[in-house]
């Protein structure tokens, strides 16, 4: 293939695409080997949680000061694993690795893998994590007291709901 | 491995940097989205979700998982799949399928083109994610390279996409695009195709 | 890096090759290279288990089609 692209030509064109957005291709599912496997319509609904599983996650490992790498050691993962629990909203952990995180955090096991997307969320979950997630930030630095308050927060209501 | 050397600009200063547009997404390409796209973008849905909104509202594509649709094609040769990179980091992933599609456009119906699976940019590039983009001209480089590839096949630079509803003016009005509306049998998106002449125009 | 080679085609294949050339404006090459990546496609995905079928929209009629 021949792209030989000149600074003036690319200067004109991108002038002309400004900020415009670009994303072309399937709007509302993936393509897998199996062309026919639709993807159940759940995953909408299920995300938003598994959002918050990655918020709880990687708050309560900031809350307790372990890094990425030591939070792995610690239940035995791949840290790459870890990274994308906390980070990647279709990553589905195995229940394994959800148990171990549950065992870590003296989190329950059940609301876990509800919150994980591995079981079936119970009515009143979703709500709840969708405020967890809301209030939660990405900054590597300490828990802000907010953040500090919404774990909390949240933690208690995983706990009750498993009373 | 190949790499063409290309062009962003930087939002910034408003020149254009160079940049590298690399044939094949790799390992690194995939582990980029998930560890350096999927951040950002989940820090605008969770700001979206504090406002109370649906994922109707969020931005098109969020869900989208590059290493599903790329390990789907591995290794077959009717898929061609390019990463752009600039500054170190990745900012826009396209795939091409070459055995797809036929042209639609009465001028070249039945003929081969190249059909744009997909196309996008990091979402740093993106006012839908951030407030102020980092690079421009991610559709322009991409959409030149789905051109040549389609010259690379003899099939004089026709291709065909569907644009996610945001994008459509992009296809429209910059790239000059033969709008052949809604397609029923794409969940409903709007097709676009480009003739040859329109790709010599958009290229020259 | 592109090699090349020769095939040998029966005037009927040939005739075939010729007229997709025409129709498709394309060269004998590209042709070829474009059966084959259809041909490993529809390979690949049959041995995934997928079927591949011929549909007829005005007529309600799907056939599959039997690749060997």
């Amino acid at each position: 293939m021949k792209l030989e692209i000149t600074r003036e030509w690319f200067e004109r064109r991108a002038k002309q695409e400004g900020d415009l957005e670009i994303s072309a291709g399937r709007l509302a599912r993936d393509p897998t080997p199996d062309e026919t496997d639709i993807e159940p319509a759940v995953v909408d609904t299920a995300d938003p949680m598994r959002m918050a599983f990655g918020s709880l996650v990687e708050t309560m490992r900031r809350r307790r000061g372990l890094t990425i790498e030591k939070l792995a050691e610690r239940i035995d993962l791949d840290a790459g694993d870890i990274m994308r629990i906390e980070r990647d909203a279709h990553f589905r952990p195995e229940p394994r690795a959800v148990y171990r995180l549950a065992e870590t955090f003296d989190l329950p096991h059940k609301a876990l893998q509800q919150l994980s997307g591995n079981t079936v969320a119970r009515p009143g979950l979703q709500e709840q994590a969708l405020r967890f997630a809301a209030r939660s930030g990405e900054s590597p630095q300490k828990l802000s007291r907010d953040e500090q308050q919404a774990l909390e927060e949240f933690v208690a209501y995983l706990q009750k709901q498993q009373g | 491995m190949t790499s063409y050397p290309v062009f962003l600009t930087d939002k910034r200063t408003g020149e254009p940097v160079a940049a590298e547009l690399i044939e094949t997404i790799s390992e690194a390409d995939l582990r980029s989205v998930e560890t350096e796209w999927k951040p950002v973008t989940n820090a605008k849905i969770r700001a979206l979700m504090a406002k109370g909104l649906s994922p109707a509202d969020w931005p098109e594509g969020w869900h989208w998982k590059w290493r599903d649709k790329v390990t789907a094609i591995n290794g077959l040769l009717a898929f061609r799949t390019f990463a752009l990179r600039c500054e170190g980091k990745l900012q826009g992933l396209m795939q091409l399928n070459t055995a797809r599609a036929r042209c639609r456009v009465p001028e070249q119906a039945g003929k081969d083109l190249v059909y744009v699976d997909y196309i996008e940019t990091a979402p740093w590039n993106r006012t839908a994610i951030v407030d102020t983009p980092r690079f421009g001209g991610v559709g322009t480089i991409m959409i030149r390279a789905a051109i040549e590839v389609s010259r690379d096949h003899e099939l004089r630079g026709r291709i065909g996409l569907h644009s996610l509803p945001s994008a459509e003016a992009f296809y429209a009005n910059v790239c000059g695009m033969t709008d052949l509306g809604l397609d029923g049998t794409y969940e409903g998106l709007r097709y676009f195709e480009m003739t040859s002449v329109q790709a010599d125009a958009f290229s020259g | 890096m592109k090699k090349t080679m020769t095939l040998n085609l029966t005037d009927t294949e040939m005739q075939v090759l010729q007229d997709l050339c025409d129709k498709k404006d394309l060269s004998k090459t590209a042709v070829l290279r474009q059966a084959l990546r259809l041909y490993q496609l529809v390979d690949v995905r049959l041995e995934q288990g997928g079927k591949l079928f011929f549909e007829d929209e005005a007529k309600k009629e799907k056939a599959e089609l039997m690749v060997l």
